[in-house]
Formats: structure tokens, C-alpha cells, sequence
């Protein structure tokens, strides 16, 4: 091989190698902070709080909305046993119950589809523990085969 | 005192690789081979000596900084440790590039065992560095950020 081409070949290994450790050093910089495995464990706790309180709402609101619907049949059928009643009232409360009861069947799917998302998550970390992981050791095991 | 005793022997045995891999950069600096000075000239053969060498002190201050308690700072470490390798990755791969190039000079006998031998350490360098790129991947980078 020509002195000059491995000079050249040394030179570019040499940059190379200074790049790809000069890029480490701004990956670092540019994700700004560092995650301890108490981080980690603190987002998966933030994830699974978050699901688990917007399904907590969306069923106490499924709730109300099921006694707002009961206490307006009562009130229909109340009516309706009245002779006098107008009609155009009895129909704008069966409008409202009718609202609320879709209100209620999309409260159902939004719960399903939390659900799903909190069963993923968990799926995900039984799949990957390290994800929970607080032993950093693994990783400096230099012959983890071993 | 509390950081030595927190060291294993899993860590010194690989704290005595980085150290017998600086001390052959210092000393390949020292007491350069007649043929890597020929093809390499001064300049060049000081830079990737001084590069391997620092690397090698920076990827042994990573593995010891990994072992102290604060939670950050050992995060930090592989940050230093991987920071550290590259820089060590020039000594081997300039040494099996250089001794490769001087099987035509030299011929086989000679050098073919130097140019296994030198890629031998670089294989060992690799080896760490893919051990260390996914703890670097889920600490410092945060590639799983959204599970």
C-alpha cells in the first residue's frame, strides 16, 4: 500500500473517530438531561396515573349522565300519565335523553381505548424490565456472556 | 475509599484492559517500530498514539465514575465511558491498517500475526462499545422516552 494512502486512510480513522466521539458528547448536550433509572420509573408512573385518572373521570361522568338519564324517564313518564301536558316538552326531553345516551355510548369507547393503551403499556414493560431497571451493573459487565 | 471497595473484579480485570491498552499507546509513542514510523511519519504516529492513550484514561475515568453512588453522575458515566472508546478505537485501527499495508513490504510471516493481533484489540474495543451504545441509547439519548 502507497505511504500516501495510508497516511490518507489513518487520517480519516483518526477524524472519524474523533466525530463520532465529539457526537456523543452533543447527543448528551442536545437531550439536555440525562435519565436516571428513577426518571424513567417516575414517567412510567406519570403514564399509568394519567390513564388511569382520565378513565376514573370518563366513568364518573358515564355515571352522572346514567342518573341524569333515569331522573329524566321518571319525569317523561310522569308527563306523559298528564293529559295536559304539551308534547313539544316531552319530545325535547326524549332530544336530551337521547343526547345524553350517545354522550354515554362515546364515554364507552373512550374508556375501551384507554384501557387498550394502559394494557400496552404494561405489556411493554413486561416485555422490556429494563425499562424499570435500577440495576445499572448489567450494562458494565464487560463480558456479559460470561 | 467507599468508590475502590464498590469496584469488582469483574471492573479491574476490564479497568487492566484499558490500562495495558493506554500503557501500549504510551509506549508505541515511546518507542515507535522502525516500520509504523516509516509509513506513519511523527505527526500522525503522535496524534493517534496521544488519541488511543487519552481515550484509554477517558473510557477507564467512565467505568470508575459508573460506580459512584449519585444517581446522575453515574448516568453521565456512559456518557464518558463511550465518549472515551471512540477516541481509544484510533489506536487499533490505525495499528491493524498500518500492519496490514506492511504484509507487501515485510511479507506474511512478519506481519500477518501483528495484523491479527492488532485486530484482535480492535475487536475488543468494539466489543465494549456495543455493550455500552444501548444503556447510552436509553440514558443519554432517551430514545424510549414515549413508554
Amino acid at each position: 500500500m502507497a505511504p500516501d494512502l495510508l497516511q490518507f486512510i489513518v487520517t480519516t480513522g483518526i477524524i472519524g473517530s474523533i466525530i463520532t466521539a465529539a457526537s456523543v458528547i452533543v447527543q448528551v448536550i442536545l437531550n439536555k438531561r440525562l435519565r436516571t433509572p428513577a426518571d424513567r420509573q417516575s414517567e412510567i408512573s406519570n403514564v399509568f396515573s394519567i390513564l388511569n385518572g382520565t378513565i376514573q373521570d370518563n366513568r364518573a361522568d358515564k355515571e352522572a349522565n346514567e342518573k341524569t338519564i333515569s331522573a329524566l324517564r321518571e319525569y317523561v313518564d310522569k308527563l306523559e300519565d298528564d293529559s295536559r301536558t304539551d308534547q313539544t316538552l316531552i319530545s325535547s326531553l326524549y332530544t336530551r335523553i337521547h343526547e345524553l345516551e350517545m354522550r354515554n355510548a362515546e364515554k364507552d369507547r373512550r374508556i375501551a381505548e384507554l384501557e387498550a393503551q394502559l394494557s400496552k403499556y404494561a405489556e411493554a414493560i413486561v416485555k422490556d424490565p429494563t425499562l424499570l431497571d435500577e440495576d445499572l451493573e448489567q450494562t458494565q459487565n464487560p463480558f456479559p456472556l460470561s | 475509599m467507599n468508590l475502590l471497595k464498590r469496584i469488582t473484579f469483574r471492573h479491574w480485570a476490564w479497568i487492566h484492559v484499558m490500562l495495558a491498552f493506554t500503557a501500549w499507546a504510551v509506549l508505541l509513542q515511546l518507542y515507535t517500530p522502525v516500520g509504523v514510523y516509516a509509513a506513519l511519519q511523527e505527526p500522525l504516529v503522535t496524534l493517534w498514539t496521544t488519541t488511543a492513550a487519552v481515550g484509554g484514561i477517558i473510557a477507564i475515568l467512565g467505568l470508575v465514575l459508573s460506580l459512584v453512588a449519585h444517581a446522575r453522575t453515574r448516568v453521565i458515566s456512559v456518557s464518558v465511558e463511550l465518549f472515551g472508546l471512540c477516541l481509544a478505537l484510533v489506536g487499533p485501527f490505525t495499528y491493524t491498517v498500518t500492519q496490514a499495508s506492511l504484509i507487501a513490504a515485510d511479507g506474511l510471516e512478519t506481519r500477518l500475526a501483528l495484523t491479527m493481533l492488532a485486530y484482535f484489540s480492535l475487536s475488543v474495543i468494539l466489543y465494549r462499545i456495543f455493550i455500552v451504545i444501548p444503556r447510552f441509547r436509553k440514558e443519554a439519548v432517551d430514545a424510549r422516552k414515549d413508554v
